[in-house]
């Protein structure tokens, strides 16, 4: 008896044309669903590794995400040994450097990069940080380059 | 009331279940495929040459690592035939040989040849013979950590200026030599040089390649960006403010922009600071305006324009740039800004 009640109401509702504007917002719906989660679908992620150069080559690789100081060991200008040069640091997805043994310490100067595009340079030790990513900025709000 | 029934509650439920399956992938590969972009339009290398840092952004069709290889071979070759540390170079041998003539190639003809230009239109202040000059304040061995620093003295001066001067340079069809024991240092315009050879080759290869060349802050166009759009490329703060890094923004589809300043390489002694552009009259370093940014069609022009902004007189630089074809931003000591009639106009974005 329950079933066909249920059964009868069913079938006056699949005969009602407001049956298939419910269609219609079931499919609007998964569309803004399949638009939101689109976004959740993790995509490879673009800055979360910096990458250390030395003379042309890279020397080191740490994620951005790990907080920590790490002594890096640039090319020493005399020759000999292979002193420690720098000491890397990286907090809250900022990286910089210290203790720098260069003379003007520009590197140091350079202050703290975060996102892809930035670079630390100590020339006379041939040093290059930088965070791996895409460079070229769309929005318009920051320069894609500086003159200085 | 069975399920083969087109008008069941089973079926039509499967039906809409399995459209609403159907449709979630299609609108996820959609918005996969148009939203998000997952190769960059545009590749950038980064390394150090010139004694600073370089980077080149290319945006090409084809094979951009092929292009940007063969630009950093260029930037190679240009570094070796023209730095001032390089003592088998043809630099080196032109600055040997002295008074007796040099046979040189026709790009270093060129190069000579547009420089003493360049220092003629700018008064001497750009100069490409300051090379005593410059060994006598050490500014050649201000990479090296053990050279010891010190302020030279007023007759050391004097002597190195007697040697010292564009105007001894002679050019002939395919000699060159120099009076006077004067040496040339081309480090006032040998970046800008090389950056225009950088974009020549990309141009070369690709000639619907875009990007720019950045060396050591002196930046070329190789095209606009995505085509048609402006780099948007910032001025640098000549001294370290909070919260401030940029002085200006400029928009620029082409050409080549460069930046002199007191800030790059410097010695300090008890707190005096002793920087690297060097005025050819005084034979010290310049005083007055503490960075100069100029626009030129090229980057060799703007380079040397930026040299000639630090040391002439402001009024002066304002005065001439634009005729010379290039546009000038200069900041003095306060950190105000002055700038020449054309410059405002870059700093706005074409609509």
């Amino acid at each position: 008896m329950a079933m066909d009640n249920r059964s009868n109401f069913f079938k006056k509702i699949s005969a009602r044309p407001l049956m298939r504007k419910n269609d219609l917002l079931v499919i609007g719906g998964v569309f803004v669903l399949s638009f939101a989660l689109s976004f959740l679908i993790p995509q490879h992620q673009t800055a979360s590794i910096v990458i250390v150069e030395v003379d042309g080559r890279e020397a080191y690789r740490f994620s951005i995400q790990k907080d920590g100081e790490y002594p890096i060991r640039g090319c020493h200008p005399v020759g000999g040994t292979n002193p420690v040069s720098h000491t890397l640091h990286i907090r809250d997805g900022q990286v910089y450097v210290e203790d720098a043994q260069c003379r003007d310490k520009l590197c140091e100067k350079m202050g703290k990069i975060d996102h892809p595009g930035q670079i630390i340079v100590c020339v006379p030790y041939k040093v290059l940080i930088r965070i791996e990513g895409y460079q070229v900025n769309e929005n318009g709000a920051s320069p894609d380059a500086v003159t200085r | 009331m069975s399920s083969s029934d087109p008008d069941s509650p089973v079926t039509l439920q499967k039906r809409v279940w399995f459209y609403a399956l159907l449709i979630l992938i299609f609108a996820v590969a959609v918005f996969l495929l148009l939203f998000r972009k997952n190769t960059p339009p545009y590749t950038t290398k980064d390394a150090i040459r010139m004694g600073t840092y370089m980077r080149i952004c290319l945006g090409a069709e084809k094979n951009p690592h092929t292009l940007i290889d063969a630009m950093m071979r260029e930037v190679t070759r240009v570094e070796n035939k023209y730095s001032f540390h390089n003592e088998e170079n043809i630099l080196a041998e032109i600055n040997r040989n002295g008074e007796n003539w040099t046979y040189v190639d026709e790009e270093t003809r060129f190069i000579l040849e547009r420089s003493y230009e360049l220092a003629l239109i700018t008064k001497g202040a750009f100069d490409p013979a300051l090379g005593r000059l410059t060994k006598l304040w050490g500014f050649d061995q201000i990479d090296k950590d053990d050279f010891v620093f010190r302020v030279p003295t007023p007759e050391e001066i004097e002597t190195a200026l007697k040697a010292s001067g564009y105007r001894n340079l002679e050019i002939q069809e395919d000699t060159v030599r120099l009076k006077n024991g004067a040496l040339l240092d081309l480090g006032g315009i040998v970046k800008g040089y090389a950056i225009d050879r950088c974009v020549q080759v990309a141009r070369e290869l690709d000639p619907d390649a875009t990007g720019y060349v950045d060396i050591g802050g002196d930046i070329g166009i190789i095209g606009p960006k995505f085509g048609g759009a402006d780099w948007i490329i910032g001025v640098q703060s000549p001294r370290e403010i909070e919260g401030v890094s940029l002085m200006a923004s400029v928009f620029m589809k082409t050409g080549g922009i460069a930046t002199s300043g007191d800030y790059q390489r410097y010695y300090e002694i008890e707190g005096q600071r002793y920087h690297h552009i060097l005025n050819a009259e005084t034979g010290k370093p310049s005083t007055g305006t503490v960075s100069a940014t100029v626009i030129a069609q090229n980057s060799m022009d703007a380079d040397a324009f930026a040299t000639a902004g630090m040391i002439l007189d402001e009024d002066y630089v304002l005065q001439i740039l634009p005729r010379l074809g290039g546009q000038a931003l200069l900041i003095d000591p306060k950190l105000s800004k002055r700038s020449t009639d054309g410059w405002a106009s870059f700093e706005k974005n074409d609509p």
